[in-house]
């Protein structure tokens, strides 16, 4: 490499380290991001990529895809249309393993992987190295005006003029509201009641790791799994309210104990209060 | 990269030998080695059981004879000398195993045995996970051996191509990872018809060989049945069956392995030889965690073979100067490789003889045994199926790691009352449920706790609780 280029990109690399630190957390995210790689979590977003998922297929045809067509391309072909090999070694190994380790960092992965095998399959099929179409300015500019505005009036058409909350307990958000006490939510349902619910504070929501300490997400599992001394947790807590999935352990022990139903979604949602 | 003088077998058997040694210092007693012992031991004395005699809830109902070798050799080792013999029979395909794995490395370098060991310490390492006595250890050997016999045949050995469908006929009948195996050969013939038209008609007679060779067994074409339903709905509540996790120890080895096999490739290639091997055993492996050994024992003679390329190249790239290492000018002889075998055979004799006797029983219900009540009735930890198949034959089991026999329905019961999901109490009742014998923090346990259900015996492994 030329020592221009070296500097060049040696600026960029500091710029860029400083630029992650223009935050209000500043190295804090750092942390932030480690507890969440080092914590196993209730969300299953942030748990192993399952490759025979839908997702998952896709991440493992573009790894698989690399790697064959890696292996097989023909080495000069390989070094002309990706430039440098170890650079895209140095992506794709790293963003590969976050993305199996936890399955919401797929996509980076293979927003990665796509572009290697986009340049190496042709090489294979012997095709040369494509270019982009030439197209005349003015054209383009009628063509992306054009687009804009038919996405313009989709969008106003027909997109979404409410959150879709077919996956929240939003029937018992009235049912809590006159209910004093503290609660003890569904981890995935933290976040919408902070939104729909202010009254009442989370026992835990999204910010998981990131914000709760582990003693309180392990007495989280412990209490909704029914492990021992679930109910150490309940009265230490002072636990009044309970808005839990219905098949939870806690959720069918506490209705066998004679807890109130105060309202249930068909199979989505029970709401229970201590008598 | 392929080799032209012989492999040397001193360094692949002395490895071998030492790890098969070393094994037999480590515990015995897998949970489902007990079962496997008992179903090979009964099919010695009465033949093949095509029905189920252990549990009570689906006895009498077709079951899998797909391990059916595997079962009888555990239980010959058994017979002729009790767990010393399976911790015996254990190194041997340990060592066999380590060795196959070691000589197709070797066979890319054979004046390089540290670059083979190295090649190999990623499959070395994370075989040690599945070091078990049970079948499936005979089918991560007769993968090792598919890869020398797959490189062999591609560098010209038709004794190589010819041996693979007589491996596939004795693996289909040792284990049901066979499947992989009869993939990967018609992959290969494939791959070899076209670089190779001159041994065209040679590479379709072993790939059909090879899939005809898969229905050579007890079951005929049932044999694919439990193969094909693993791979299609892997059963993640079982841990082994759990997605590969890169934050552990064995899915952090299998993460290394994969970017070290992704970084050669891009720097050094590898050739269609190498990816039709590569690629589908890196998706078997990304399936399940214990698969992850497979892609580790694929990748050793790839290693072996492009990793120097790759680190010369790289270290070109990056302007640094890698110290060169000598070639051995006199690879052992002959004579040597029957000293090594000799003397390995020696080492393992000894050390099973000198090894574990005895399974490691800490993790079972050991003391439940003499307060179980006999016959039906019974729900029990399915990590224990195994062992209470072998420890309380008047008591068959609800559930146990044979696994599919018990899909969907009562696996589905067994998950409804072992972790009180709603309906459990129904279970109860429907299925005529007596005793309950399970882990102290197991959610059942706490709720019958709380029920004031009667303990009939306990300790900080198991709770026997009576089911009013």
């Amino acid at each position: 490499m030329r020592a221009p280029a070296r500097r060049q990109l040696t600026a960029v690399l500091l710029l860029s380290m400083v630029a992650s630190q223009l935050t209000p957390s500043g190295l804090s995210a750092f942390s932030f991001a480690a507890s969440y790689a080092g914590s196993a979590s209730l969300v299953a977003e942030e748990r192993p990529a399952d490759v025979t998922s839908p997702a998952g297929l896709v991440f493992a045809a573009l790894l698989l895809g690399a790697l064959a067509l890696a292996l097989v391309v023909d080495r000069a072909a390989l070094a002309a249309r990706l430039r440098s090999p170890l650079l895209w070694i140095g992506l794709i190994a790293p963003f590969t393993v976050l993305g199996l380790a936890h399955q919401r960092l797929l996509p980076y992965a293979a927003i990665i992987l796509a572009p290697v095998v986009a340049a190496l399959l042709p090489a294979v099929l012997h095709r040369p190295a494509t270019a982009a179409p030439l197209i005349r300015r003015s054209v383009a500019v009628v063509a992306v005006l054009a687009m804009l505005l038919v996405g313009s009036l989709v969008a106003v058409a027909a997109a979404p003029r409410a959150p879709d909350l077919a996956a929240y307990p939003a029937a018992a958000v009235p049912l809590l509201r006159d209910q004093p006490g503290n609660l003890l939510n569904e981890y995935d349902w933290g976040g919408y009641l902070i939104f729909a619910a202010p009254e009442h504070p989370t026992f835990v929501d999204g910010r998981g790791a990131a914000l709760y300490p582990a003693s309180v997400i392990g007495e989280f599992a412990r209490a909704v799994g029914l492990r021992p001394g679930y109910r150490d947790v309940l009265d230490a807590r002072g636990i009044e309210l309970v808005l839990l999935r219905p098949d939870r352990p806690l959720a069918v022990a506490l209705r066998e104990d004679g807890w109130a139903v105060l309202g249930e979604g068909a199979g989505s949602w029970v709401l229970l209060r201590r008598r | 990269m392929s080799a032209t003088r012989r492999t040397p077998l001193v360094v692949p058997v002395a490895v071998g030998g030492c790890f098969g040694a070393l094994s037999t210092r480590l515990s015995v007693g897998d949970s489902d080695s007990f079962w496997q012992l008992v179903t090979g031991h009964d099919m010695l004395a009465r033949g093949l059981a095509w029905n189920d005699v252990y549990s009570w809830t689906v006895a009498g109902k077709p079951i899998s004879v797909d391990q059916w070798l595997g079962q009888a050799l555990w239980a010959t080792a058994f017979d002729a000398g009790g767990w010393r013999g399976v911790v015996a029979l254990r190194a041997l395909a340990i060592a066999i195993l380590v060795g196959l794995v070691l000589y197709a490395a070797l066979r890319e370098r054979p004046g390089r045995p540290l670059v083979a060991v190295l090649a190999a310490l990623p499959a070395l390492a994370l075989s040690r996970f599945i070091w078990v006595e049970r079948p499936e250890l005979f089918g991560f050997a007769c993968f090792a051996a598919l890869i020398a016999l797959l490189y062999a045949a591609r560098a010209g050995s038709d004794r190589a191509l010819w041996w693979i469908p007589p491996l596939i006929v004795v693996w289909a009948n040792l284990h049901g990872s066979f499947a992989i195996g009869a993939v990967l050969a018609v992959l290969f013939a494939i791959e070899g018809a076209i670089a190779q038209p001159m041994r065209r008609q040679r590479y379709a007679i072993v790939a059909i060989a090879s899939v005809v060779a898969t229905f050579v067994t007890p079951a005929g074409l049932g044999t694919w049945t439990a193969p094909g339903f693993h791979f299609l709905h892997p059963p993640r509540e079982i841990q082994e069956w759990s997605v590969p996790d890169p934050t552990t120890v064995p899915g952090a080895i299998f993460a290394l392995t994969m970017c070290a096999a992704l970084a050669i490739a891009f720097i050094a290639g590898g050739g269609a030889r190498a990816a039709v091997v590569l690629a589908p055993v890196l998706f078997v492996s990304l399936i399940a965690t214990r698969q992850m050994p497979l892609f580790a024992i694929a990748a050793a003679p790839f290693f072996a073979a492009y990793g120097p390329t790759a680190l010369k190249r790289s270290a070109e790239l990056s302007g640094l100067r890698l110290p060169a290492f000598a070639t051995g000018q006199r690879p052992p002889g002959r004579r040597a490789d029957a000293v090594a075998v000799a003397l390995t055979a020696l080492l393992l004799g000894g050390a099973a003889v000198t090894g574990t006797e005895a399974p490691s029983l800490a993790d079972y219900p050991t003391a439940a045994l003499s307060s179980l009540r006999a016959g039906p009735g019974l729900l029990n930890q399915y990590d224990w199926g195994g062992y209470l198949i072998w420890a309380a034959p008047a008591t068959p089991v609800f559930v146990d790691g044979r696994l599919t026999p018990y899909l969907p329905d009562v696996l589905t019961d067994y998950t409804t009352v072992i972790g009180v999901h709603p309906g459990w109490r129904e279970v109860l009742a429907r299925r005529g449920i007596r005793q309950l014998l399970v882990r102290p923090a197991d959610p059942v346990a706490i709720r019958a706790h709380d029920l004031g259900w009667p303990i009939r015996a306990s300790s900080d492994t198991f709770v026997l609780i009576d089911v009013p």
